[in-house]
C-alpha cells in the first residue's frame, strides 16, 4: 500500500491540452473519487496514474517512487474496468489467478491466494463458471477480486458501478467500501455521480475541461465550493447574482442577503435547496435572509417534497420534509428564508 | 468424292486434335492434306555452339533443368519410342519408353501447353532444348526469336491435317474454294512467310523461296524419311499411355 | 383465427426464403448433381457415343498408386499454404485491428482486399515474372545488394507456394481482422495492469479469443487450396502435378469428365472427411 502524489501534471494529445497543471494528492489508504463531468478527462487521469498513458510534464508518485518512466506493466497497480473487462476464455478462477500466473507465484500459493480473494467478494463458490454465466454484479466482483489479488500498491476504479441497476449500485457501493478497509488499499474511483462520490470518499477532487477545480473532504466541497460550476455540479445550488463585500451582500434587484461573518468578496452567492424555509407569513428572527416568493410547483415524493418559487428574479428550489411545507395554493405569495451561516459565498472579484 | 463425317468425340482424347484431324486416307488424290511433323526438336540458339543431331541432347546432363516437352501423354511416349528406336505406332518395348521417360523427368524444367507457353519459356531462357511443331517454330523464328528447327537422326513424330467436308454441308462449293485457296501456291508462299505448316501439295513447296523455313529444312527427303506419321491409337493405348505418363509426373 | 395467421405467416417465409433456395438449388445444387451423375457413367453421354452406369471411375482411383500419392501431395500443399498465409496474415491482421487507426487502416485494408479484384490468371503470371530467374525479384536484389545473388524461384514448389498463399491471404486476414476487432482493448488493459507482457496476452488472450476466426481463415484457404490446379501448373513447372492438375486433366485435356467428377468427389469426400476429424478443435476452440 502507499500513497499517491500528482503533481503539476499535464497531458497533451497532439495539439489537445488534456490535463493542465493537475495536481492532487492521495494519503495512503484512503478512498479517493475523482469527479466531473463526461469529458473533463477524469478517465485519462486515472490512466495517466496507471501508466496507459506517460505524462508531458510534472511528476507522478507511487509511495517514494517516482513512476513517470514506469510503464503500466510494473506500476503494480490493480485496475477495475466499468464493463468489467472479465477474460471471456477462462473460468473465473483463471480470471482471478492471471495476474499471479504472470508473477510465477506456483501453483499451490496460486491456489491459496485465488480462493482467499473469491471468499473476500463472497463468490468462493463460483471459480468454475466462466464469466459469462455470471451476473452483473457476480462479474464485478470478480473483477475486484482480480484487480486486488495481487496485492497492488494502489486499486484504480473507471466508474466501477455505472453499469448496475440503482439497487444493486447500492450493494456494490457498501460492498467496496467494506472491502476497501478490510485490506485497507489506497484507492481512486472515477465517477460521475456526485451522490456515489460524496457517499465513499475520504477526499474528492473535481475535475473540469482537464482542470483539477477543487479537491478536499467531501464536506468541505460541499459546503465551499470554489465557483459556481462546483457549487452546481455538487449537490443542488440556487445561484443568485451579485456582488459585494463584508456582512452584507447587495443584489442587483432587491434587498440585501446576509453571508456569513468572515467572509471575503464574492462573485456570487448559493443557497441549497435543503436550507431553506417556506412559510406564509414573513419571518421576524434576526439573522436571516428572506425572499417573498410566488409558489409556482410542488412536487410529492413521500417523506421529502420539492418546491419551486419565483421571487426577486430568480427561480429558487427548496427540498423539505414534506409535513414542515405549509399548504399553500399555487401562484400565491410565500416568503422563503435562511440562516446566514447557509450562505455560500462563491469567491471572486 | 466420298463426304465423311467429323469422328465424334471420344473420351481421352484431345478434342481439338481430334477436329484437326481427318479419316483421311493420306494419299487421297482429292486432297492435299499439309504434312505437319512434330515433335522434331527445338533448341535456343545462343545455348549452343553448333546445333545438335541426336535426340539424345534432351538426356544431356549438360541442359538439365532446361529441357520441355509438351504435356502429352501420347507424344510423350512416342518420343520416348523414338528416342528408344522403335515404332511409334507398335510400340514393342513399353518398359523401355518408361525408363527412358523416367531419365528424361529430372531434366526437365517445365512442360509446356501451348505455342505461347513455349515462345515465352524460350524468350525468358527457362528452356535451352524442347520439342515442337514445326509450323510453330517457322512462326516463333520469324518473329525473331533465336532458336533453330532440328530433326534429329534418331526421327520424328509426324501427322497429317485433313480438310473434310461434311456430308450434310449446304455449301459445298464454298468449302471447295476455301480448301483449293489454303492448298493454292500464291497463298502458301504468302502463308509461309509468317510461319506455316508443312504443304501436302508438291506445288506448292516447289513455290517456296529457298530460304523458307519449310524448303530449307524439311524439303530434304532424308528428312521426310526420318518422320514417323502417327496412326489413330487404340482406346488401351491411350489409356496405357496416360496412366504412364500421370504416374511419371505423379512422382516428380 | 390464429392458424390463418400461422398460415399467412408460413407463406410469407416461403415467399421470401424462396429466391434463396432457388439460387442454392440452381448454383449449387443442380450442378454438383450433375457432376455425381456423371461420376457414375462409363463414358461422356455427348453425341453418339454409348455409356451405362459404373463405379469403375471410384475404382480407378485405388487402382493405381498415382492418384493417392497426388492427393496426399495436394494434402501437404494445403497444409504448407495454410500454414504460411496463416504466419503471414494473422500479424498483418493484427497491426490492422489494434494497431493502425483511422485513414491509414482503411488504405491498408483496400491493399489487402486488392489481390480479390484482381484476375487470379494476371496475379499468377505476375509471380511468374517476379520469380523467374532474370526476374523482377532477381533484378532488384541485385540493384540493392552488393553481391550477385541468383534467384529462379520460378518451376519450382516453392513458388507454387508463394502464388498460392498470396491468393488466398485476404480470407486469413479478413477473418482474424473481424475476430481481432471483437477483442475488447480493456482486455488488454486489464491485462497490462496485471503485469502481463506482449507475449503472455498474445498467447493467453489474443490468440484464444481470435482463434474462431483464424480457424475460419484456415479452413477457407485449405479446402480450394488442396484442389487448385492453375497455380501449380504455371508456377510448379515439373514439379506441378497435383490432384487438382489431374482432375483439371480429365476435364480439359483428355475429356474424360467422369474420370475427373469421380476424383472431384473423392477431393470433396476426404476434405470433408479431414473437417470432420478436426471439428472438435475446431468446436473446442469456439468456446
Ligand atoms: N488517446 C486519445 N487521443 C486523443 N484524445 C483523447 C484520447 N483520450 C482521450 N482523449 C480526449 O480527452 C478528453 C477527455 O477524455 P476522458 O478522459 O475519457 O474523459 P472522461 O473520462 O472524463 O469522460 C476527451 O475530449 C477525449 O476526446
Ligand atoms: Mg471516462
Amino acid at each position: 500500500m502507499a500513497e499517491v502524489s500528482v503533481h503539476n501534471v499535464t497531458k497533451r494529445f497532439g495539439k489537445f491540452t488534456a490535463l493542465s497543471d493537475v495536481s492532487m494528492e492521495f494519503p495512503d489508504g484512503g478512498f479517493f473519487a475523482l469527479l466531473g463531468p463526461s469529458g473533463s478527462c477524469k478517465t485519462t487521469l486515472l490512466r495517466t496514474i496507471a501508466g496507459f498513458l506517460f505524462t508531458d510534464g510534472g511528476t507522478i508518485r507511487i509511495g517514494q517512487q517516482v513512476v513517470d518512466d514506469i510503464p503500466v506493466e510494473k506500476r503494480e497497480i490493480g485496475l477495475m474496468f466499468q464493463n468489467y473487462a472479465l477474460f471471456p476464455n477462462m473460468t473465473v478462477a483463471d480470471n482471478v489467478g492471471f495476474g499471479l500466473r504472470v508473477r510465477k507465484v506456483g501453483a499451490s500459493e496460486e491456489r491459496r491466494r485465488i480462493g482467499e480473494a473469491l471468499d473476500l467478494v463472497q463468490l468462493g463458490h463460483l471459480g468454475d463458471r466462466k464469466p459469462h454465466q455470471l451476473s452483473g454484479g457476480q462479474r464485478q466482483r470478480v473483477a475486484l477480486a482480480r484487480a486486488i489479488v495481487t496485492r497492488p500498491r494502489v486499486l484504480l476504479l473507471d466508474e466501477p458501478l455505472s453499469a448496475l441497476d440503482k439497487s444493486l449500485r447500492v450493494d456494490m457501493q457498501i460492498e467496496l467500501k467494506r472491502i476497501q478497509r478490510e485490506i485497507g488499499i489506497t484507492t481512486i474511483f472515477v465517477t460521475h455521480d456526485q451522490e456515489e462520490a460524496l457517499t465513499l470518499s475520504d477526499k474528492i477532487g473535481i475535475l473540469r475541461e482537464g482542470r483539477m477545480i477543487q479537491s478536499g473532504p467531501p464536506r468541505d466541497v460541499y459546503n465551499n465550493p470554489v465557483d459556481v460550476f462546483t457549487a452546481e455540479f455538487l449537490g443542488d445550488a440556487n445561484i443568485i447574482a451579485g456582488r459585494g463585500q463584508g456582512q452584507r451582500l447587495e443584489r442587483p434587484q432587491a434587498g440585501g442577503i446576509l453571508v456569513p461573518p468572515g467572509s471575503d468578496t464574492a462573485s456570487a452567492l448559493a443557497v441549497r435547496p435543503e436550507s431553506i424555509s417556506i412559510s406564509t407569513f414573513e419571518p421576524i428572527q434576526d439573522g436571516i435572509s428572506k425572499v417573498n416568493a410566488t409558489l409556482v410547483q410542488r412536487m410529492f415524493a413521500g417523506a421529502m417534497s420539492t418546491c419551486i418559487a419565483e421571487g426577486d428574479g430568480n427561480t429558487y428550489k427548496v427540498i423539505g420534509r414534506d409535513l414542515d411545507i405549509p399548504e399553500v395554493a399555487l401562484g400565491q405569495k410565500v416568503w422563503l428564508s435562511w440562516k446566514a451561516v447557509h450562505t455560500i459565498v462563491i469567491p471572486g472579484q | 468424292m466420298s463426304p465423311r463425317r467429323f469422328p465424334r468425340p471420344s473420351k481421352a482424347l484431345h478434342p481439338h486434335r481430334q477436329q484437326n484431324r481427318s479419316q483421311q486416307p493420306a494419299n487421297d488424290p482429292t486432297y492435299n492434306a499439309p504434312k505437319r511433323p512434330i515433335n522434331i526438336h527445338k533448341e535456343n540458339t545462343q545455348a549452343f555452339e553448333e546445333a545438335p543431331t541426336s535426340i539424345e541432347v534432351f538426356w544431356d546432363s549438360a541442359h538439365a533443368g532446361k529441357v520441355s516437352i509438351r504435356d502429352d501423354a501420347l507424344e510423350a511416349v512416342q518420343f520416348a519410342a523414338i528416342a528408344t528406336d522403335q515404332d511409334i505406332n507398335d510400340i514393342a518395348d513399353m518398359d523401355a519408353v518408361k525408363s527412358k521417360l523416367t531419365a528424361l523427368m529430372p531434366q526437365i524444367k517445365t512442360y509446356w501447353g501451348s505455342e505461347n507457353d513455349w515462345n515465352q519459356f524460350m524468350a525468358a531462357g527457362d528452356l535451352e532444348v524442347a520439342t515442337i511443331w514445326s509450323g510453330s517454330a517457322s512462326r516463333s523464328m520469324s518473329a525473331g526469336l533465336p532458336v533453330e528447327f532440328v530433326v534429329p537422326s534418331e526421327g520424328a513424330i509426324g501427322w497429317l491435317d485433313g480438310l473434310s467436308i461434311p456430308v450434310s454441308s449446304t455449301k459445298q462449293d464454298a468449302a471447295h474454294a476455301f480448301i483449293n485457296w489454303i492448298i493454292d501456291p500464291a497463298f502458301y508462299v504468302k502463308w509461309a512467310a509468317d510461319g506455316a505448316p508443312a504443304s501436302a501439295n508438291a506445288k506448292a513447296a516447289a513455290a517456296l523461296p529457298d530460304d523458307a523455313f519449310n524448303k530449307r529444312i524439311l524439303s530434304d527427303p532424308e528428312v521426310v524419311a526420318r518422320v514417323q506419321f502417327q496412326r489413330p491409337v487404340s482406346d488401351e493405348n491411350r489409356e496405357a499411355y496416360l496412366a504412364l505418363w500421370q504416374e511419371l509426373k505423379a512422382a516428380q | 383465427m390464429s392458424t390463418t395467421l400461422a398460415n399467412q405467416q408460413r407463406s410469407k417465409i416461403i415467399s421470401l426464403l424462396s429466391p434463396a433456395y432457388l439460387w442454392l438449388t440452381v448454383a449449387i445444387f443442380l450442378p454438383l448433381s450433375a457432376m455425381l451423375y456423371f461420376s457414375f457413367l462409363s463414358d461422356v453421354p455427348f453425341g453418339q457415343t454409348e455409356w451405362h452406369l459404373t463405379t469403375e471411375n471410384y475404382q480407378a482411383f485405388f487402382q493405381t498408386t498415382t492418384y493417392a500419392k497426388l492427393l496426399w501431395k495436394s494434402i501437404k500443399l494445403g497444409l504448407i499454404v495454410t500454414g504460411f498465409a496463416v504466419l503471414v496474415g494473422f500479424p498483418c491482421a493484427y497491426v490492422l485491428a489494434k494497431v493502425i487507426q483511422g485513414r491509414a487502416r482503411e488504405a491498408l485494408f483496400l491493399l489487402v482486399i486488392l489481390p480479390f479484384w484482381s484476375n487470379s490468371l494476371v496475379r499468377i503470371f505476375s509471380w511468374a515474372i517476379v520469380l523467374r530467374g532474370n526476374g523482377v525479384l532477381e533484378i532488384g536484389l541485385n540493384a540493392i545488394l552488393p553481391f550477385e545473388v541468383d534467384v529462379n524461384l520460378m518451376f519450382s514448389t516453392p513458388a507454387i507456394v508463394i502464388g498460392l498463399v498470396h491468393s488466398y491471404l485476404p480470407y486469413v486476414i479478413l477473418t482474424s481482422y473481424l475476430a481481432l476487432q471483437a477483442i475488447d482493448d480493456n482486455l488488454i488493459d486489464a491485462a497490462r495492469s496485471m503485469g502481463a507482457g506482449k507475449h503472455t496476452i498474445l498467447w493467453r488472450i489474443i490468440l484464444p479469443l481470435s482463434l474462431p476466426g483464424l480457424l475460419a481463415g484456415a479452413v477457407l484457404i485449405f479446402v480450394p487450396v488442396v484442389g487448385s490446379f492453375m497455380e501449380p501448373r504455371i508456377l510448379g513447372g515439373r514439379v506441378g502435378t497435383y490432384f487438382g492438375t489431374v482432375i483439371e486433366d480429365q476435364f480439359v485435356a483428355v475429356f474424360n469428365w467422369p474420370l475427373g467428377a469421380a476424383l472431384s468427389f473423392i477431393l470433396l469426400a476426404v476434405v470433408l472427411v479431414i473437417l470432420a476429424l478436426s471439428s472438435p478443435i475446431l468446436r473446442r476452440a469456439q468456446t
